[in-house]
């Protein structure tokens, strides 16, 4: 799945992939929106599991309300 | 078939891609133009929408990007419409070679490069410069006019590389400047340029 797909399923994850910029060097949801997630690790040296824990998670959580 | 229109400017990625696929994923979108003003934004709607079988003609309007997504099949009227609709003319340069003219391949050689470092001359009509066949090797590590290719790119001109010649002479991993293409994309450009000039 790339990133562009799990974007489109739960914008939420953003603030996942925002979480490891620092770390990837670049903007990755810009420069990676058509990697998939192991293509990403690979090329930015991310921890995998980590990530796909971290997204699960943020899938998982319900959105917070509308006011 | 519809036409639609999309205003990201101001939007940071991913918001230009995923207006942009909410839009195309409703289905029956023949043409739609999208507004961005950054980099990011103009190659990665490009690129979704290339990837979702549109021909995407990116245009500079008033300092921002008008890319514009026509699905092919679609009605011959609508790419005639897209053309008419900029002010600028497109003139596409097809250079199928690495040497200019005959007699001499060391002369040709360097005719060729001279040719590519006076097209800026062209100013804003010189719209797309297709490399194909020895041409590709213009745009590898090593070639002389690489500086000269890459100040066209950074004036907005747009280069496609052959992938299918890149990978004939086994030079895909040296690209260095340009998108690589596809003879789709050539055809389709040369169908919306004002003026062909071809080198082969």
């Amino acid at each position: 799945m790339t990133l562009l797909e799990v974007l489109s399923l739960c914008r939420r994850t953003e603030a996942v992939f925002r979480r490891y910029e620092a770390q990837a060097g670049v903007c990755l949801c810009c420069e990676a929106l058509f990697d998939t997630l192991a293509e990403a690790a690979v090329k930015y040296r991310l921890d995998l599991d980590k990530l796909l824990g971290e997204l699960q998670t943020m899938m998982a959580t319900e959105a917070p309300p509308t006011a | 078939m519809r036409e639609e229109k999309l205003d990201c400017r101001g939007l940071a990625c991913p918001s230009p891609v995923l207006q942009t696929k909410a839009v195309v994923d409703r289905g029956d979108v023949a043409k739609l133009t999208v507004l961005v003003d950054n980099d990011a934004a103009r190659e990665n709607v490009s690129r979704f929408l290339q990837n979702q079988g549109y021909t995407v003609i990116q245009e500079m309007r008033e300092g921002s990007y008008a890319l514009t997504g026509v699905r092919l099949g679609s009605e011959p009227a609508l790419i005639t419409e897209v053309a008419a609709t900029s002010a600028d003319t497109k003139i596409l340069v097809l250079v199928g070679t690495d040497k200019l003219g005959r007699g001499d391949d060391v002369l040709g050689g360097k005719l060729l490069q001279n040719f590519l470092i006076t097209l800026k001359e062209m100013g804003k009509d010189l719209w797309r410069l297709v490399l194909l066949n020895a041409g590709v090797k213009l745009a590898v590590t090593g070639s002389e006019v690489l500086a000269s290719l890459m100040e066209l790119e950074a004036a907005q001109v747009q280069i496609l590389v052959c992938g299918t010649c890149l990978d004939h002479f086994q030079l895909l991993d040296q690209k260095q400047v340009g998108e690589t293409t596809n003879m789709l994309d050539i055809v389709t450009s040369m169908q919306l340029a004002d003026k062909v000039i071809s080198l082969t």
